[in-house]
């Protein structure tokens, strides 16, 4: 764990994400999340963390700026990763934009939604249901299995963790054999939070530190699996992967 | 809605109208609303009963009842005497059915058709099917019948069961079959069980299951053959009537071809056509392996990798670098899902057992892949007839480190050093090549052209240079080097085989960026499936090739087919078309039309066998590519009608058995056959038969009736001063 620290505390000191970076994206992987009517960024800031232990763990090449688009947006379906972050308020998606919003889905896109109130039965929990029935009435969100890439597209995750557990579980909806939309109730991003010192600022319950950085783990393997897709569940990684997994 | 007697029906209705109407009118005991109701009701009766559309069904009487005798005249009564067993029967109890019964005579085989007594002594068996349910179905349509006397071997061939009769036919079926103590000795391929195509070298199993009838503890000798030539045998000791025996069969040819197999013929047979028989296999080529190789997670991964994957034409494995030695560990090994990246058996063995190997954004130096595996990956495109594709990134061409490497050898563009830059910004590719199977998104160049300008701007471009001797198929027109513009795909071969540049690393952008359009992602499908295509040399993205609407016709077909030519200019062409049939005569067609796609060509299949149509043509000048002529060829294969009354020769005695059962009587041997006796087992009287329904909406006494009603209501109300 102290070794975990130092290495935390270089990757914070390093230069790897600086701001201003000039345009455009490319192929590279952008933290894009959506600005919607609603409490749609608890966490501003959070994004040059997970993108500076991102590039400084995996080989992944980022977009040093943080990307916030409408979902009117042309830009939208020029990200392949489009995170929605909520604590608390929220209006609900225009019918325009839920037609925008399938469309992205349907065509290729990944939704990754988080609800960072811990509350299980929160306002917006009901509202982003709704909406995604809305959305994509053929679907429902169903519980993504153990054993999904998402789980191990870098870390070997063998749990759900979050600030909180409030559930054990990520689900989501499978669209043309890959997961389109992935929806969290664990305030995964929430771990990431730090105050002007660059301590920790929002505490993990009930698991603390090694809850936390299980919650750091799976938005690693949540941005791997966006470049990565199902790859982890290739045959020639399955024999690899079970052996580690038995351990 | 039908009535035995409706006249009585009307009059009464009339009668009690009028009579009702008489004594209330007399007595004016009744309050007069009460008759305008009465009235009003009677006349919505009438007008109900209209509606309901009744008939009226006239009765012919008869004396006797009425007999359909049905006559089986398929080519397996041909055997064993059969047929001469049915006319002696006819000939011995004709009399006796006329006396008992009032019969219509019918033959059958594929379908029902009337028969005159005195035919029946002339009766020739050459019908190519015993359908003999079908036949009773054709009968059922008139009710008129009493019972059904059916002359077979009860062979029915048509796939038909007994249940589909059920709910039509209610009358007994006295089936009647020929009595044989011994079955005719004969071997019969009855049945191959296969698949309809089968991939290049790789193993498929036949299985044959033939009768052999009178043959028991003998051997059987069976062979799998191609024209004249044995590919396989099989020995079978006959243990029973049916055998089966398999063989074990893997084709290196690609193409339609016809495969027999054969019973060597047996002493004593009765039949020996039916120990052969043919059948078509259409040997394909396997899937495309596709080994890709990518240098980290990315958008252009994630895309190009679902693609591949989704389709059931490629098999892929992909490697992508999750993490660059320079990257920091931060848990132990095992929390991880990494594996180790197998360069060593990539670049010396597995390599060949694929198709296409591509590099995505892959730095091979940094993995410690010199020269010695890349000497590899070029032998594999020049002499294994491999195919390799480089695809742009930060990692790729010259800033890979691969303008100093073997593999600049074989890529079809020039690179430059590793201290090149990845050229940024948005463009959008212009298409200097309209020809090349790779770039057409449509089967119409002019659509094609569209759907390119249409595609979304990618993002980014690698600083390269045409090389002479390869295709440019799409540069960005506003990065030039010395005064030439970059090109972004190429297209090289290269000993026996091809290899592709692509510039960029956002041709996803292709694929998402058209999301909202209503047809998702299918040019970026196109694109690149094409380009696997045209890398593997499959024949899918000819740009000139023969189709055909079906691959199997039966004999006397006319057998219709198209010269697909992708391009304009070759649609300007009217290509030589020529015809070998199976007796290897060639002939010339002339007689093709010009349709959107290129022309169309028919011919009759007069001949069964292989067809093998081959269309040529001179290659513009324009056109890219070394021959002067293209050319492409298809086959088709022509088939006699197919029926299976050659070869199950025995009586089907449980079918006939069945059969009767299932109407509740009995089967009987012809020789056991009684006339008296079977009349006697028809319970009732002859049922009364139809001779005509009259509908009654169409008689005028209804609409009468309706008029006289009104026409009182009104009289009534005229004169209670009700108006």
């Amino acid at each position: 764990m102290k070794m975990l620290r130092i290495i935390l505390l270089l990757f914070l000191l390093s230069t790897v994400v600086t701001a201003g970076a000039a345009e455009p994206v490319g192929n590279r992987l952008a933290f894009t999340q959506l600005d919607y009517d609603g409490e749609w960024d608890p966490y501003p800031q959070i994004y040059q963390d997970i993108f500076s232990f991102l590039t400084y763990t995996t080989s992944m090449e980022v977009y040093p700026q943080r990307q916030t688009i409408k979902i009117t947006d042309e830009m939208l379906f020029y990200s392949p990763l489009v995170i929605v972050l909520n604590r608390g308020r929220f209006a609900g998606f225009t019918p325009n934009e839920r037609d925008l919003l399938k469309k992205y889905i349907n065509g290729g896109g990944i939704l990754f939604i988080e609800d960072c109130s811990g509350n299980k039965y929160s306002d917006f929990d009901k509202k982003i249901r709704r909406e995604l029935e809305l959305i994509i009435p053929e679907r429902r969100l169903a519980k993504i299995p153990k054993d999904h890439a998402l789980l191990r597209s870098f870390y070997l995750l063998r749990g759900i963790a979050g600030r909180y557990i409030t559930n054990n579980y990520i689900e989501g909806i499978d669209i043309s054999g890959r997961t389109a939309v992935i929806y969290s109730q664990n305030d995964v991003f929430g771990a990431w939070v730090r105050d002007r010192y660059g301590n920790y600022f929002l505490e993990c319950v009930p698991g603390g530190e090694s809850q936390r950085f299980e919650a750091q783990k799976l938005t690693i393997n949540i941005f791997l699996y966006s470049g990565t897709g199902t790859y982890k569940n290739d045959f020639i990684h399955k024999k690899f992967i079970e052996e580690k997994l038995k351990r | 809605m039908i009535f035995k007697n409706p006249g009585i029906i009307i009059i009464f209705l009339f009668l009690a109208v009028l009579g009702l109407t008489g004594l209330l009118y007399y007595k004016k005991k009744l309050p007069s609303k009460y008759v305008l109701i009465t009235l009003r009701l009677l006349s919505l009766c009438v007008l109900l009963l209209l509606i309901l559309q009744p008939v009226y069904v006239v009765y012919e009487k008869k004396s006797r009842p009425k007999l359909a005798v049905l006559v089986d005249t398929s080519k397996s009564i041909n055997y064993a005497g059969r047929l001469t067993a049915f006319k002696k029967f006819f000939s011995a109890n004709t009399a006796d059915i006329n006396t008992y019964f009032s019969p219509e005579y019918y033959q059958f085989s594929n379908s029902l058709t009337t028969l005159k007594e005195n035919e029946i002594k002339n009766l020739k068996a050459e019908g190519m099917a015993t359908a003999i349910i079908p036949a009773l179905e054709q009968l059922s349509v008139s009710k008129n019948y009493d019972a059904v006397l059916l002359v077979s071997d009860g062979n029915d061939n048509s796939k038909k069961t007994l249940a589909s009769i059920e709910s039509i036919i209610d009358i007994p079926v006295f089936a009647c079959y020929p009595l044989e103590k011994t079955a005719p000795l004969d071997a019969s391929v009855i049945d191959i069980k296969c698949s309809d195509f089968v991939f290049k070298n790789v193993p498929l199993d036949i299985t044959v299951g033939f009768y052999c009838t009178g043959y028991t503890g003998k051997e059987a000798v069976i062979y799998l053959k191609k024209g004249k030539e044995i590919l396989a045998s099989r020995k079978k000791y006959v243990e029973g009537n049916y055998q089966e025996v398999s063989f074990n069969f893997t084709s290196s040819k690609t193409g339609m071809e016809t495969y027999t197999v054969e019973i060597e013929p047996l002493p004593g047979e009765t039949v020996l056509a039916n120990n052969t028989r043919d059948f078509n296999i259409e040997t394909i080529r396997e899937k495309i392996r596709v080994l890709y190789i990518s240098g980290r997670p990315s958008a252009e991964y994630y895309y190009l990798r679902h693609l591949i994957k989704s389709n059931p034409s490629f098999e892929l494995v992909s490697f992508v670098i999750l993490r660059n030695p320079e990257d920091v560990a931060v848990v132990p090994d095992e929390q991880l899902s990494l594996i180790p990246f197998p360069e060593r058996e990539i670049f010396t063995r597995d390599l060949y057992d694929y198709d296409i190997l591509i590099m995505e954004n892959f730095k091979a130096s940094k993995f410690y892949i010199y020269d010695e595996y890349l000497n590899n990956v070029k032998r594999f495109v020049k002499e294994k007839a491999g195919a390799f594709l480089m695809i742009g990134g930060e990692n790729a061409f010259g800033l890979g480190d691969y303008r100093s490497s073997v593999l600049a050898d074989i890529l079809p563009v020039q690179m430059e050093g590793p201290e090149e830059l990845y050229e940024q910004g948005r463009f959008k590719l212009k298409l200097v090549n309209y020809t090349h199977p790779i770039v057409f998104l449509s089967d119409e160049q002019t659509e094609t052209e569209k759907l390119w300008q249409r595609l979304p701007e990618v993002d980014g471009c690698q600083r390269l240079r045409p090389k002479p001797g390869a295709l440019v198929l799409a540069e960005n027109p506003y990065l030039k080097i010395n005064g030439v513009s970059v090109p972004v795909i190429a297209v090289q071969e290269v000993g026996k085989g091809r290899t592709m540049a692509v510039g960029i690393n956002t041709s996803w952008r292709w694929f998402l960026g058209m999301a909202k359009e209503p047809r998702t992602g299918s040019e970026y499908a196109k694109f690149w499936e094409n380009s696997l295509y045209w890398l593997s040399g499959s024949e899918k993205t000819k740009e000139f090739r023969v189709s055909v609407i079906q691959q199997k016709y039966t004999q006397n077909d006319e057998v219709k087919f198209k010269v697909v030519a992708l391009s304009d200019k070759l649609k300007k062409i009217k290509p030589l078309v020529t015809v070998t049939d199976p007796l290897s005569k060639m002939i010339q067609i002339e007689n093709l039309t010009a349709i959107p796609e290129g022309w169309l060509g028919k011919f009759k299949g007069v001949i069964t066998g292989k067809y093998e149509i081959k269309a040529q043509i001179k290659e513009p000048a324009a056109a890219a590519g070394g021959s002067k002529y293209m050319q492409d060829n298809r086959s088709v294969v022509v088939a006699n009608e197919s029926t299976t009354e050659e070869f199950d020769l025995q009586v089907n005695e449980k079918f006939m058995n069945d059969l009767a059962a299932f109407t509740n009587v009995d089967a009987q041997y012809i020789d056991n056959y009684s006339a008296k006796a079977m009349r006697l087992k028809l319970k009732n009287e002859a049922r009364p038969a139809v001779k005509k329904e009259v509908s009654l909406s169409l008689f005028p006494g209804f609409y009468f009736a309706i008029f006289l009603l009104l026409m009182l209501e009104w009289i009534i109300r005229r004169i209670k001063g009700m108006m």
